[in-house]
């Protein structure tokens, strides 16, 4: 088994039901963390919403699932689907290879950025996989 | 991410807690643990309930294990298993009578699987049933285990004497293609004991009794033995493994039998089915008499209102209470059991569905979140056993 550190990224914008989000302008980037994935293990399938879609801050919008368990993924922050990750249709095990690059889901336009205030940065996620992890 | 419970999935993760002796369910109940905990705990198992017991899940992960199973070996703990003892004069005509399956031809060493059923024919366990020298060994579901101890100490006759033995002995489960060859190396004579009997042996120096059987569609033996020789018998085997062989926990042994079809008393068959629903009329002896038979021959006569049967998803993961659909969507059944199968890549499950659908190649659908999933009813084993 993988004992090495969970990785927290700089700069990403973090929930404390482990989504990451990279903002880049009006757009947000959203993902599941190195810890959900390796709470989930394999990944093994993964339902995603369709572009055009929109998502509500703390709502779900989509489902990862591993061989035993279904986890609904929850809006970091709310606004309209630009993009998906069509990949991880055929290879829902970039989530376990790569959480924040190619293991990213969705491409959102926000509606609100002042709803990023109400996430954990860096610093803030990383206090919580020191709980988690004692 | 927000843990979603499956309807029915009794298998939800619960952390350990270092301050008690053991991990607690729900309930506030201590769990029971078999004697290899200690072992699971130091090679990093994610541990979990399961119908009382805290049990390893997994130990490298769900998939790689499979795999093992597959194409090396993998060894599983299922000391959890209800064992029970039937002794006495009577013990035959009891087993007899209260299960479906005929042990007239059973010799010692053999064993043979059975359903123990009510007069209206609804299934109680399903059960194995080893011949030993003096007595049956019966081997029986974790998750059944009150309601059949209650069922078979209400039907006891004189000359019968039943004893619950599931704490005195371990049980290790070796399975997979390089199987026999690992167990060779550390016991005599194994290659003289056939498919679905046991034996004796000395395996490390340890006493045990030895069925070549399992759960998994490989070949592969079930080792029963003292409680205390249970962490000896576990690294002897594992030392007298290859590099392929790895610790299994019940999440593979869920996908390996899923991917067999084999059915998981508690979960494909309830209080609710009879064998012939569930397609295990080749365990029922219409030419002996038993518990149950009369309403299974009425069954049998007017037809069943059900079948399980395979079912495969083009994409999407089928799980236990979604819904099956047919071609305008419109409720045809309920899936039993599902997972992704490690060796197809796809999405499998056993599901019951109304009998004019029960043919392979048949199109369905499975409602998975409010949406239709595509697949076919198909013919199981999933895969060919042994490959």
């Amino acid at each position: 088994m993988n004992r090495s550190r969970t990785v927290v990224l700089e700069g990403l914008w973090y929930t404390d039901e482990h989504e990451w989000t990279r903002v880049e302008g009006d757009t947000a980037v959203i993902g599941i963390t190195d810890y959900a994935q390796r709470e989930l293990r394999d990944v093994v399938f993964v339902e995603l919403p369709a572009v055009g879609d929109k998502l509500t801050f703390r709502k779900d919008f989509g489902y990862v699932e591993s061989t035993k368990a279904v986890n609904a993924i929850i809006a970091p922050v709310s606004g309209e689907v630009i993009e998906v990750n069509s990949k991880l249709e055929d290879s829902p095990e970039l989530i376990n290879i790569d959480p924040y690059g190619e293991g990213w889901m969705v491409k959102v336009r926000m509606s609100n950025k002042d709803e990023l205030k109400e996430l954990l940065d860096a610093e803030g996620y990383s206090k919580l996989m020191e709980i988690l992890e004692k | 991410m927000n843990k979603i419970i499956i309807k029915h999935e009794h298998k939800t993760i619960v952390k350990f807690e270092n301050d008690h002796n053991s991990m607690r369910n729900k309930e506030g109940k201590n769990l029971f643990r078999t004697p290899l905990y200690s072992t699971h705990i130091r090679l990093g198992a994610r541990m979990m309930e399961f119908h009382g017991w805290e049990m390893p899940v997994e130990y490298s992960g769900i998939i790689e294990e499979h795999k093992a199973v597959r194409e090396s070996a993998g060894i599983f703990d299922v000391s959890h298993m209800n064992k029970i003892t039937i002794r006495g004069v009577k013990a035959f005509e009891f087993l007899q009578n209260i299960s479906t399956n005929d042990i007239s031809d059973l010799g010692v060493n053999g064993m043979k699987y059975s359903i123990v059923c009510r007069d209206d024919g609804t299934i109680v366990d399903d059960i194995v049933i080893i011949r030993r020298e003096d007595h049956y060994f019966l081997i029986t579901n974790t998750s059944r285990r009150d309601v059949l101890m209650n069922w078979l100490n209400t039907h006891l006759v004189e000359g019968v004497k039943i004893d619950d033995v599931t704490f005195d002995i371990a049980a290790l489960a070796l399975q997979g293609p390089d199987s026999e060859r690992i167990l060779s190396r550390i016991s005599d004579k194994i290659d003289e004991i056939k498919f679905w009997s046991g034996a004796n042996r000395m395996v490390a120096d340890s006493d045990t009794y030895i069925t070549r059987s399992g759960y998994t569609g490989e070949d592969g033996f079930e080792i029963y033995s003292r409680s205390e020789d249970a962490e000896h018998l576990w690294q002897s085997i594992m030392d007298a493994g290859d590099r392929g062989i790895k610790p299994a926990g019940l999440g593979a042994r869920d996908t390996l039998r899923l991917e067999m079809g084999y059915i998981l008393s508690g979960t494909d068959i309830t209080d609710e089915e009879t064998p012939l629903e569930a397609g295990l009329e080749w365990a029922v002896k219409w030419r002996k008499d038993f518990t149950g038979k009369d309403a299974l021959l009425k069954i049998k006569e007017r037809g069943v209102k059900k079948k399980l049967v395979g079912i495969k998803l083009t994409r999407g993961i089928p799980r236990h209470g979604y819904d099956i659909v047919g071609d305008d969507g419109e409720k045809i059944g309920i899936v039993t059991s599902g997972t992704i199968s490690p060796t197809l890549g796809v999405g499998i499950g056993l599901g019951y569905i109304k009998p004019e659908y029960a043919y392979p190649d048949t199109k369905i659908g499975v409602m998975i979140r409010n949406k239709i999933y595509n697949g076919t009813v198909v013919r199981v084993p999933f895969l060919e056993a042994g490959k």
